[in-house]
This record gives C-alpha cells, sequence and structure tokens, in this order.
C-alpha cells in the first residue's frame, strides 16, 4: 500500500522544483530549479528521495500524510511543526503519520525552505524537469491532489547540522561584461556596501547602492546562467535567479559562485550585502565543500524547544503562550 | 576550412560557463557565424555541456565544471572542422496577414514614423529578415534585418496581450510570438505557423540564421493556412 501527501495550505510561494530544465534556454525556456540548491539536496539527502522537492517561502506551508511518508526538510531558519505536537527544528528528518499534519513556518531568518519525501511521485516531466515555472506555466501549478509517496515505518525526528555559509561576503567571479566596466568601478563593487531591495522573488533580487556605472548600459541581448549580476543604466544591479528569462540586454560585471548563490537568497530584504573577487578555483572548492555538506549531513542531537525560544523568535503568523505556531 | 571560433573573442561568465562573442552589433555575418557554432557544438555533443545559447551575435556555453572545463570544450570545438561543409542557410517564406484586425498596431506605428501605412506594409516584405536568437519566452523569436526605415523606439507602455502567432516591431527588429502575451513593441501582422511545439524535434520551425521573407495574405487566408501546423511556411530553395 502506498502512502500520499498532500499540500493543504497552498499559496503562491510553494513550488515544485528539481535540478531544472537543461538543454532548452536556448528556446526561451527558463532553467528554474531551487533558490538554495544546498539546502534542497540536504532535504533529498534526508528524505532518501532523487528528485524534485517543494520549495517554500516566507508565507509557509501545510502539508498532511495518508500512510506514514518520510520527509527531509531543510531551510535556515524555518521550523517543522506537528500539527498538536511536536516542533523540530531544521534540517530534520522525519515520518508524518497518517492523518498527521505539519506546518513549515519561517524564523528569524532564511527566505526559501525545502519538503522532500521518499518516493515522491511528481508525475510526467515537461521538457526534461519537474519544477515549476509559474510565468510561462510549466510544471505543476495546482497542488490540490495528492502525491503517491512509500508507505514507511514510523521513526523519530532527527535532527542535523545545516551546512551554515549565511554570513560573509558573497563570492563572484567575472562576467561577460566585466570588460565594460573600469577597473574603478570593478574595485568600487567590491568595496561598497549593497543593500537588498524588497524586490526580491524568483526571476531576481535587485539591490540598492551607489550607482555602478558601465561604459554602456545596453548591450545586444546575451544568454544569462544564474547568478549572473546585471547592471541597468540607473546603476542599481539585479542578481538573475532561477526563474530568470535566458537572454537580456544589460551588461553583466560578475557571476555569483555557487557556493554563494544560498548564501545571498537565504537573505531577506534590508538586508547588507558585501561582495569579493574569487577565481575558479576558489570557488569549486567552496562548492565541492557545500556538495559535500548537502550529501553528507551530521546527525544533532535532538533537543526540546522552549515556550521563550519561540516567543522570541518572529513567525509569520505569532505564536501562541504555550508556544505553539500560529501558522497563517 | 575555418574554425567555428574564427573571429570570436572569448568572454568570461562565472565558474561554469563562457561566452563566445563575435561582436557587439547585429550584422548577419554575426548570425552566420553563431549558426555555425552552435551547429558546431550540436553536432559534437561534447560531455558536460548543459546549455548551449546562441544568440544575434555570441553563444553562451553553460557545462558541468566537475565533468570538463572551458578550455577543454574551446579546444574540442577549435579542432571540430576538418572536412565539415559549411552550413546551408536556409530562407523560407512566410505568409504574414498585414492587414485590418490582424495588424492592430501598424496605423499607430506608421503614425509614429510620419508615413503611409503602406510604406510600412512595404518595408516589412522588402527586409530580409534573419532568426537571431529565441528568448523571453518559450518559442519568442527575435529577427534581425527589418529595413532601417522602419526603426522606432518601444511603445512608451506596453499594450495588451497580443494574439498568438504575431508579427511585432520595435527597436529595429521585428518578433514573432508564440503565446498570448502583453508587449511594448507593436504588433503590425499575424503568422499562422505553430512557433513552439516541444514535444517535436525541432522545437521551432526556424533555427538561429534562417532567413525569413514576409509574403503578405489576406485575413481570410491566414485563418485557413491556421489549420495546418506549418501555417503556409515554405523553404526557399536557391
Amino acid at each position: 500500500m502506498s502512502a500520499a501527501l498532500a499540500l493543504t495550505r497552498s499559496n503562491p510561494f510553494v513550488s515544485l522544483q528539481d535540478a531544472g530544465r537543461s538543454g532548452a534556454m536556448r528556446y526561451g525556456v527558463s532553467q528554474s530549479g531551487p533558490m538554495d540548491w544546498v539546502r534542497y539536496r540536504l532535504a533529498l539527502t534526508l528524505a532518501g528521495a532523487e528528485r524534485a522537492a517543494f520549495e517554500i517561502g516566507l508565507a509557509g506551508a501545510r502539508f498532511k500524510a495518508s500512510g506514514t511518508v518520510q520527509l527531509g526538510i531543510a531551510g535556515p531558519g524555518f521550523f517543522a511543526k506537528i500539527v498538536g505536537g511536536d516542533t523540530v527544528p531544521l534540517p530534520a528528518r522525519l515520518t508524518l503519520g497518517d492523518g498527521e499534519e505539519l506546518d513549515i513556518a519561517p524564523g528569524r531568518e532564511g527566505m526559501w525552505a525545502y519538503l522532500a519525501a521518499k518516493g515522491l511521485d511528481t508525475g510526467e516531466p515537461v521538457l526534461g524537469s519537474f519544477a515549476t515555472n509559474a510565468r510561462t506555466g510549466l510544471g505543476r501549478r495546482s497542488f490540490d491532489a495528492p502525491f503517491p509517496c512509500d508507505d514507511v515505518k514510523p521513526l523519530q525526528p532527527q535532527r542535523f547540522t545545516d551546512p551554515g555559509a549565511l554570513d560573509g561576503p558573497i563570492s563572484i567571479l567575472p562576467g561577460p561584461q566585466h570588460h565594460l566596466f573600469v577597473e574603478e568601478e570593478r574595485e568600487r563593487f567590491v568595496s561598497q556596501p549593497f543593500r537588498l531591495t524588497e524586490q526580491l522573488d524568483r526571476m531576481g533580487y535587485k539591490l540598492a547602492c551607489d550607482p555602478i556605472h558601465a561604459i554602456t548600459h545596453d548591450i545586444i541581448s546575451d544568454g544569462i546562467v544564474e547568478g549572473s549580476i546585471q547592471v541597468p543604466g540607473n546603476g542599481q544591479p539585479i542578481i538573475l535567479c532561477a526563474d530568470r528569462q535566458p537572454t537580456g540586454g544589460y551588461p553583466k560585471i560578475g557571476v555569483v559562485a555557487a557556493a554563494s548563490r544560498p548564501a545571498l537568497t537565504q537573505r531577506r530584504p534590508g538586508a547588507e550585502v558585501r561582495f569579493r573577487w574569487v577565481d575558479a578555483e576558489a570557488a569549486a572548492k567552496a562548492r565541492h565543500a557545500l556538495a559535500e555538506a548537502a550529501a553528507n549531513p551530521k546527525p544533532r542531537r535532538l533537543g526540546q524547544i522552549s515556550g521563550e525560544t519561540l516567543m522570541s523568535v518572529k513567525l509569520i503568523g505569532g505564536v501562541w503562550a504555550d508556544g505553539t505556531i500560529a501558522a497563517e | 576550412m575555418a574554425s567555428p571560433l574564427t573571429g570570436s573573442v572569448i568572454r568570461p561568465c562565472g565558474e561554469d560557463a563562457f561566452v563566445v562573442e563575435f561582436g557587439d552589433t547585429i550584422l548577419p555575418e554575426h548570425s552566420a557565424a553563431v549558426a555555425k557554432l552552435t551547429k558546431a557544438f550540436d553536432e559534437a555533443a561534447l560531455p558536460g555541456v548543459r546549455e548551449v545559447v546562441p544568440t544575434f551575435r555570441s553563444v553562451l556555453v553553460q557545462f558541468d565544471p566537475d565533468t570538463t572545463s572551458e578550455t577543454e570544450l574551446v579546444d574540442a570545438i577549435g579542432a571540430e572542422v576538418a572536412g565539415e561543409a559549411e552550413r546551408e542557410t536556409r530562407t523560407f517564406s512566410i505568409p504574414v496577414c498585414l492587414h485590418g484586425e490582424m495588424a492592430e498596431d501598424i496605423d499607430e506605428m506608421a503614425a509614429e514614423l510620419a508615413m503611409p501605412t503602406d510604406d510600412v506594409r512595404a518595408g516589412i516584405v522588402r527586409s530580409r529578415l534573419q532568426v537571431g536568437m529565441f528568448g523571453f519566452a518559450p518559442g519568442f523569436i527575435y529577427l534581425s534585418g527589418l529595413d532601417p526605415i522602419l526603426e522606432l523606439p518601444r511603445r512608451k507602455s506596453p499594450r495588451p496581450p497580443m494574439p498568438k502567432g504575431s508579427m511585432i516591431i520595435a527597436a529595429g527588429m521585428a518578433g514573432l510570438s508564440p503565446a498570448v502575451m502583453p508587449t511594448g513593441w507593436y504588433v503590425v501582422g499575424q503568422t499562422a505557423v505553430e512557433l513552439w511545439r516541444p514535444e517535436q524535434t525541432p522545437k521551432t520551425p526556424f533555427e538561429v540564421g534562417d532567413y525569413l521573407k514576409v509574403c503578405p495574405v489576406d485575413e481570410a487566408t491566414i485563418r485557413e493556412l491556421a489549420k495546418d501546423p506549418t501555417g503556409g511556411v515554405e523553404e526557399l530553395r536557391p
């Protein structure tokens, strides 16, 4: 007998993601994929799942199980609370029993969480991927029907160490129009502070700063990889993310290193951002370290969460006096 | 036979990609070079290549950095040409209705250019349009080669969604749109060809580098041609 997982409280910030669509950027198809590839992979590892997980944003989500499902959940600052039961800090592996419901709610930091389930059946891929891209209508956008999963034996929740690396400067490498920025501008890019604006979404993150100038801000369109840093005429950079359009006409001074992308995308509006130039070798080393952490997570002792701790954490919907989270 | 990289500069693009740039303007020779290099990558099918994205004047190559490297790929592609024939240029005739409701903005565009609408139509028909790249949405085509008298800026404000199969013009380019979506360009005509068929091979009826000649037809003809996914498009043999 198979089990199933249903999303009982969906919202526009929930989507299904996998490693993304490859090979179709040339036709104008966005790659999509997770905003934080490290926590996405970690969730899969913890669930014992192969591909595809739910991406959950600041509006949270609620899931319900039929049968017993095994979940892997990761997302800096987020909590998983079994409705009527315990709260588990993330990252964690846990099982949800028949009829049980689970709330995923954001905490004091972080923007994106991932929930994977063992044996999750997400139907047929579109252009080789299960990733949802709301803008172009690719992938699954309606989550009303439950998703079949493996039925498993119940386990006690297990907690793991988050790979961390959320603070500190964002590593960048030169982009295709690096040569359109004079030396002083490239140096200023790594010495001045930037701030994340309110305009952050799966297409891109807009930054505010002392304007950065290019020799020209209009170029004939180029292909755009994830993490590209565009500088339009107003001198305020935009970092292009998973659902970006595949081509565009603003100069790109740099590209955020894969190892720094989670650190950037998990920061909230108003957060400070500083950059540093790195080379491909340093980028590879950092990327491998994070991939390793996501593939081989270290277990942590599961501690109790006190009511005081929960009260001190800013949660969407607020916290009741007895420490339970109101997730709405 | 010249390497498909001849005449290019290689630009950096992070740790898992590079851009082969043939120029920084729209010129037919750039589109030809882009098409040739794209074909070379497609035929070589080198391990570790994730994306090859041709544009008007460049090719972005993204790869898995744990499988291959920029150096390896550039060396392999540079060597790819022994004995290979030049890619033949294809030219297609594409029926387009440039009248009535199917050309909603053509009068407005003509007014902006201070010329009679028929002059705009003549300019479109005279143009040797070339597929520069896809982008913006799946199957959306950007075309170069528009007669220079038809150059005008994008609309001051975007207009409501254009019909599927629209031909649009702005900023010295023409576009063919596979989907109903808002645009800042001028809707000047309607085609009958199916522009995006993801389940088929190839997924699009045209490739980067192909030339298109507009064959003006009336509304009834487009409606008739729309019953067939080829929309009356025919390759013009030399």
